[in-house]
């Protein structure tokens, strides 16, 4: 008989165990893709099933996982990225990271929805998979190469100049806590260090191709008319409009003005030279054109050419909201072709330009209080607006040279490493540095940053003046009451549940968080969502049991983390949130800590946790998560 | 000095995509006593050659919910606020992050 093709998945995982160099397809039942849908879902899923609690994440036991979803493939903009998670080696969380590019759609066509790497090899390596084929071939040619410099190597060793590639840099070869994996080198799964995951397992790329496309879709014609409703619609989008145009640095402008820019590692939240890094000026002075991902009209991505003597190359794309504040404001610098330089090494050696720039930016106020002088930085004037200093840590950083290793290490393990008080300007949740948004100018942000399972993160839920408004797109999820940015009430705590249950959707199912409503970017809402699911799957799916989906990952993910010993105390702040901002337009605004523990506490109560934070058996068994029942409490 | 028969109100463009249409970061604009916000978004969506006006208002001549529109630091939800002189009323499109 032969076998009846699913839709909307290939129903095949490719597992690679690297220390007995062996390759096994697995067939998946379709219940699996109901429950979990794919991203988040299913790495949540074989992460909590498959990893022993305590194994070191750069260690042999570590699993990483690269999942699609079951809309992946589709035409639709801006469902096409890639998931990636293991065991966190900077957090020790359940780790995981999203990146955008052509990787995920070209992995689900060539027959495997997703990959699971596990082992270690003796020597490097790289994975080449080609229409439902995987062979592990040697990299030891290409240990040591920047990840523009492996991608063409392969593409040239392969004679497939389409290939997609996902590789690390040096970094991620030197075990950077967080270091990134790279797309085609200028797609970044930037956060929580899955490249040097990649790294410890001697794993150099994973390259595809596929010939044509291996998964079938339930209902084309829909997936089509959406498609073409979206190509309608969007240019009346101002913010999806606007996004276009300027791409995420049109955000240091109205953040500036509005108090919660992050300067001077969160000192304050205004910086007096904010608009010669504004993305208006980028566009006007280095931008040369503008790159986007698959099937995405939208081009946000801009790629730069930083003039002398800071020269960039624009393969590597350009700096983007999160990096320009973190090497710009954050360290007191207003140069932009220094922040695109800092961007081309990061991205060329392969780590996250968020922990990078919130790294740095530790070390300068370290240096400016006298806690680190130059001789411990190796006779660098560390102090903020220093681009030379700036530039020169980084490289450091990315290749482990001198006070660059201990930075390496993450903010967190560098303040233990350093002692004398640092710890107090160390600014991470669950040693995950801050990204650049200020929570004292929207305290939701605050929240999601505390009870988000992968540490500080700032896509885990739209953000306080998404929730001031009540508009079509909230009621779509529930949400009627319009909520002030700054209260930390119980319509605050709803919100940012509801909104990271919406956003934890997305990562389930491969979504950039722009493409859909609330966002300010959004086209597409949460029923045009359901629809796509349906027109992929035929399943006939509503959006409350794409919520619930949605809901179990996230407390698959927080049992990953209970089951590692992480409990209440580890849902908080850095201090300095919970004091005043020292100068900008919210000076003096601090987030009240009582208030915040208050609010913690009943987002617990609101997910059905105990008061330690721990999902009740009545919620793992209302979800469906029987194993985690007998997992969490066995004896 | 205006007569008591109008107002004068600031409004300021916050986006940068807004302030590209109008060609300035803000402008004062003189109303008529007794003026609401809709009165001055109609007044808007007719200058600047129109192009405000594709953006303020949907077909159904509802706001764009694509635009915020705050007065004196407050977020606007309705179109019948009065307005008094020396208002500041900010345009913007809502940045939620990301």
């Amino acid at each position: 008989m032969v076998p009846v093709l699913p839709y909307g998945f290939n129903s095949r995982w490719l597992r690679v165990d690297l220390s007995s160099k062996s390759l096994k397809i697995i067939d998946v039942p379709e219940e699996l893709y109901k429950e979990y849908l794919g991203g988040r879902g299913v790495a949540s899923y074989i992460l909590f099933k498959e990893l022993k609690p305590g194994i070191d994440p750069l260690g042999s036991e570590n699993k990483l996982v690269f999942a699609t979803s079951v809309i992946t493939g589709t035409p639709i903009p801006g469902v096409n990225r890639i998931v990636v998670a293991a065991k966190s080696p900077l957090t020790g969380t359940y780790g995981e990271s999203e990146a955008g590019g052509f990787f995920a759609p070209e992995l689900k066509y060539s027959g495997f929805d997703v990959v699971v790497v596990e082992g270690v090899s003796e020597k490097p390596v790289y994975l080449w998979i080609k229409d439902g084929r995987a062979e592990i071939r040697d990299a030891t040619h290409l240990w040591g190469l920047t990840t523009k410099e492996t991608v063409e190597e392969i593409k040239k060793e392969l004679g497939e100049p389409f290939a997609r590639i996902g590789c690390i840099g040096p970094a991620g070869e030197k075990l950077v806590r967080f270091a990134n994996i790279m797309f085609e080198h200028r797609y970044a799964a930037g956060r929580g260090g899955m490249g040097a995951v990649m790294g410890s397992k001697k794993l150099k790329a994973i390259a595809v191709k596929a010939s044509g496309r291996s998964v079938r879709f339930y209902d084309e014609k829909k997936l089509v008319e959406i498609v073409k409703w979206f190509n309608d619609n969007w240019k009346n989008q101002p913010g999806a409009v606007s996004r276009s145009q300027y791409g995420t640095a049109e955000l240091v402008t109205p953040f500036n003005k509005d108090g919660t820019l992050p300067t001077l590692n969160f000192r304050g939240g205004s910086f007096n030279d904010a608009v010669k890094v504004s993305g208006e000026v980028l566009n006007k002075t280095i931008l040369v054109s503008k790159s986007g991902c698959f099937a995405c009209p939208i081009r946000c991505k801009p790629d730069v050419k930083g003039e002398k003597p800071y020269e960039t190359d624009p393969s590597y794309g350009g700096p983007e909201y999160e990096t320009i504040a973190s090497f710009g404001p954050l360290c007191g610098i207003s140069d932009l072709n220094v922040i695109a330089r800092a961007n081309q090494i990061c991205n060329a050696y392969g780590v996250d330009t968020i922990s990078a720039g919130v790294a740095v930016a530790f070390a300068m106020e370290l240096f400016e209080r006298g806690i680190i002088t130059s001789q411990e930085t190796g006779g660098l004037e560390l102090r903020f607006g220093s681009t030379e200093g700036m530039l020169r840590l980084l490289e450091m950083i990315v290749k482990r040279e001198g006070f660059g290793n201990v930075l390496a290490e993450g903010v967190k393990r560098a303040a233990e490493f350093i002692g004398r008080g640092a710890e107090k300007y160390a600014m991470h949740v669950k040693s995950r540095e801050i990204p650049m948004h200020e929570p004292r100018g929207k305290v939701g942000v605050g929240l999601q940053y505390a009870l988000s399972p992968i540490g500080a993160d700032h896509v885990q839920a739209p953000h306080d003046p998404g929730f001031e408004r009540i508009t079509q797109h909230l009621t779509a999820l529930g949400l009627t009451r319009p909520v002030n940015r700054l209260a930390l009430n119980h319509e605050k705590v709803r919100a940012v549940y509801y909104g990271m249950l919406w956003w934890g959707l997305e990562d389930c199912l491969g979504i950039c968080k722009f493409v859909f409503t609330p966002h300010s970017a959004g086209v597409l809402t949460p029923n045009h969502l359901v629809e796509i699911v349906n027109a992929a799957t035929g399943w006939g799916v509503s959006l409350w049991s794409l919520m619930k989906a949605s809901e179990r990952a996230f407390n698959l993910a927080r049992a990953f983390n209970i089951r590692e010993g992480f409990a209440r105390e580890d849902d908080t702040l850095p201090q300095r949130f919970f004091e005043g901002l020292e100068f900008g337009a919210r000076k003096g605004q601090r987030i009240d800590k009582a208030e915040f523990d208050k609010a913690v506490k009943l987002f617990y109560e609101m997910a059905g946790w105990d008061e330690e934070g721990k999902p009740t058996p009545g919620k793992l068994y209302e979800l469906g998560l029987d194993y985690v029942v007998e997992e969490l409490y066995k004896g | 000095m205006l007569s008591k028969n109008y107002i004068r109100v600031k409004v300021r463009y916050l986006a940068p995509l807004i302030q590209s249409m109008v060609g300035v970061e803000s402008e004062d604009i003189v109303l008529e006593t007794g003026a609401k916000l809709g009165n001055l978004l109609e007044k808007l969506a007719r200058t600047h050659n129109g192009e405000l006006g594709k953006w303020l208002f949907s077909e159904n001549g509802k706001l764009n919910q694509g635009i915020l529109i705050m007065v004196n630091g407050s977020i606007a939800h309705d179109l019948d606020m009065d307005l008094s002189d020396m208002d500041e009323i900010v345009l913007t499109i809502p940045f939620d992050g990301g």
